[in-house]
């Protein structure tokens, strides 16, 4: 495959740059698995191969499990990262135009234009691209928790014993002192920000870690971030 | 129309009762006409604290039944002339032999013919907790010190919003200032951090509560005790005047702990 080619596939122009630097190996079955879920049927296929050839192992296996699709709400999401839009394109049109399935994107899909300022501002990088958006106007007390497909912003503290599940990102203006999870479907891009982290544990993606307790735990408000890097997670101040 | 309060807690043995008992000699003191409700059915105490248990006839679910007639079932306090009165739990009965709608028709009822109609609230959150949240316009929620206490008051503050009871103050109860200022316990700055309402009052730990307890005579009537002047000092403010609350020890014990988690030096 060469870079920068146009690719027609099932009728479909497709541009496929981004497969230029994709090494040819021959796809593992793992690189594309199915899972019936209650929302649907997820189908996530591993960034490290061409799309083209991961389509054809997405084939095979449809063949193998056609009573799966009918009639179900049908998903995609790539391993690590979201899908770019063109990418997420070549996927649904592909499936719609040979199976007649509408499929969603699993993970909300990046824009073009977010995706190289990425880098650039390693603080403030949207994961996700940012999508629904749930706002909770008061503090949530114990016993108390929310659960959103999407962004929440808590207006106040999260208490002991209260929880917040995003799988985007979460924002609590107030201190964090209950549990939060962002990012909880494995988007390890999803941050979480609040004034200020006592000393909880903090889950992002697939990371478990216990907020820093060292500049003391009474409460300086001061804007802190919550993301991973590297292979954990950490918090820092912002600004 | 009187004031119905409900006294909660979530945390068993933090106080209520004890509060209970005490506001309703406090502001009859004052001269205001008062009736405690005792709504921990199955688990009375209020009678006792009182020293009423040989006067009850007749309990708040034999009103609730139609046993018996609302006025039949009150106890007066004779210490108090005829300010304060009890309206008792049953005692072999269980919460769920009270409902909801029930509750709220006799507190509606009292509401009419006293000023302040004080519910002692049992622990937890289930039935008997719905029951009497829901029958109050405002709560006061008692809370001790300790980190248990806080987190399910923090719960029940939620429960009572949820419930759409908006009136909602604080009593910190059993604080000891020099484990405060050791940073051994969480001072009041500490609690009403987590459970930002409006501090009612904070009462001392005293050993003479115990004993007035044991006695039947509330701590209220004792000049000495050091619980006696915060209680005062909650009934005024439930009067509407301004006293100011003093404070209990000086460090946070948050402060303390996370001295000891960085290795700081104790001052
Ligand atoms: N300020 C205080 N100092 C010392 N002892 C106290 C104080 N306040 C309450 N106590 C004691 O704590 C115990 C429990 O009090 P009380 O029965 O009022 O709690 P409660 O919240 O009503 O309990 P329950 O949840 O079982 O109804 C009693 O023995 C009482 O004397
Ligand atoms: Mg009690």
């Amino acid at each position: 495959m060469c870079g920068g080619a146009d690719v027609t596939c099932f009728g479909q122009r497709v541009d496929v740059e981004y497969m230029a630097t994709m090494p040819r190996k021959a796809i593992p079955d793992d690189a594309v698995t199915i899972k019936g879920t209650i929302d649907g049927v997820n189908v996530i296929v591993d960034e490290k191969y061409d799309l083209v050839r991961l389509f054809s192992k997405l084939e095979q296996k449809i063949k193998s499990a056609k009573s799966f699709f009918s009639g179900n709400q049908i998903m995609v999401s790539l391993k690590e990262r979201a899908f770019t839009k063109d990418e997420f394109d070549y996927f649904r049109s592909s499936l719609k135009l040979k199976y007649g399935v509408d499929v969603a994107p699993l993970i909300p899909v990046q824009s073009e234009e977010e995706k190289p300022k990425i880098e650039e501002d390693k603080l403030f990088k949207t994961g996700p691209q940012l999508c629904n958006t749930k706002v909770i106007s008061h503090t949530l007390r114990a016993g108390q928790s929310v659960e959103y497909e999407g962004d929440i912003v808590v207006a106040g503290d999260v208490n002991p014993g209260a929880e917040v599940v995003a799988t985007g990102n979460v924002f609590v203006m107030g201190a964090v002192r209950g549990r939060v999870c962002a990012g909880c479907k494995g988007n390890r891009e999803s941050y979480i920000i609040a004034m200020d982290f006592e000393p909880v544990q903090l889950r992002i993606a697939d990371k478990v870690a216990v907020s820093p307790s060292a500049q003391g735990l009474k409460r300086e408000l001061r804007t802190q971030k919550a993301f991973i890097e590297g292979d954990s997670i950490v918090v820092v101040s912002v600004r | 129309m009187g004031r119905s309060i409900v006294v909660t807690s979530g945390k068993g043995g933090v106080g209520k009762t004890t509060l209970t008992a005490n506001l309703g000699y406090g502001l009859s003191l004052e001269g205001k006409k008062v009736v405690l409700v005792d709504t921990d059915i199955g688990l009375r105490n209020l009678d006792v604290i009182l020293g009423l248990e040989n006067r009850v006839v007749y309990d708040v679910v034999n009103v609730a039944e139609g046993t018996c007639e609302l006025q039949q079932a009150l106890v007066k306090d004779k210490r108090l002339g005829s300010s304060l009165f009890l309206l008792p739990a049953a005692q072999t009965r269980r919460k769920e032999d009270i409902s909801n709608d029930q509750l709220k028709q006799i507190v509606t009822a009292l509401k009419g013919a006293f000023d302040y109609v004080i519910l002692d609230c049992p622990a937890g959150i289930e039935h008997g907790f719905n029951n009497a949240v829901n029958s109050a316009d405002e709560a006061v929620v008692v809370v001790t010190p300790e980190v248990s206490s806080v987190r399910d008051a923090d719960r029940v503050i939620g429960l009572l919003e949820s419930a759409g009871v908006n009136d909602i103050s604080l009593v910190v109860n059993r604080i000891k200032p020099e484990m405060v200022s050791s940073g051994e316990m969480m001072s009041v700055e500490d609690v009403l951090d987590i459970l930002a309402v409006r501090l009612l009052g904070v009462i001392p730990e005293d050993r003479q509560v115990i004993v007035s307890t044991n006695k039947g005579e509330p701590i209220i009537l004792n000049e000495k005790s050091l619980a006696t002047s915060a209680i005062k000092a909650i009934v005024n403010r439930l009067e509407g005047r301004e006293v100011p609350i003093p404070t209990f020890g000086k460090r946070g014990f948050w402060a303390r702990l996370s001295d000891a988690i960085t290795g700081r030096r104790k001052q």
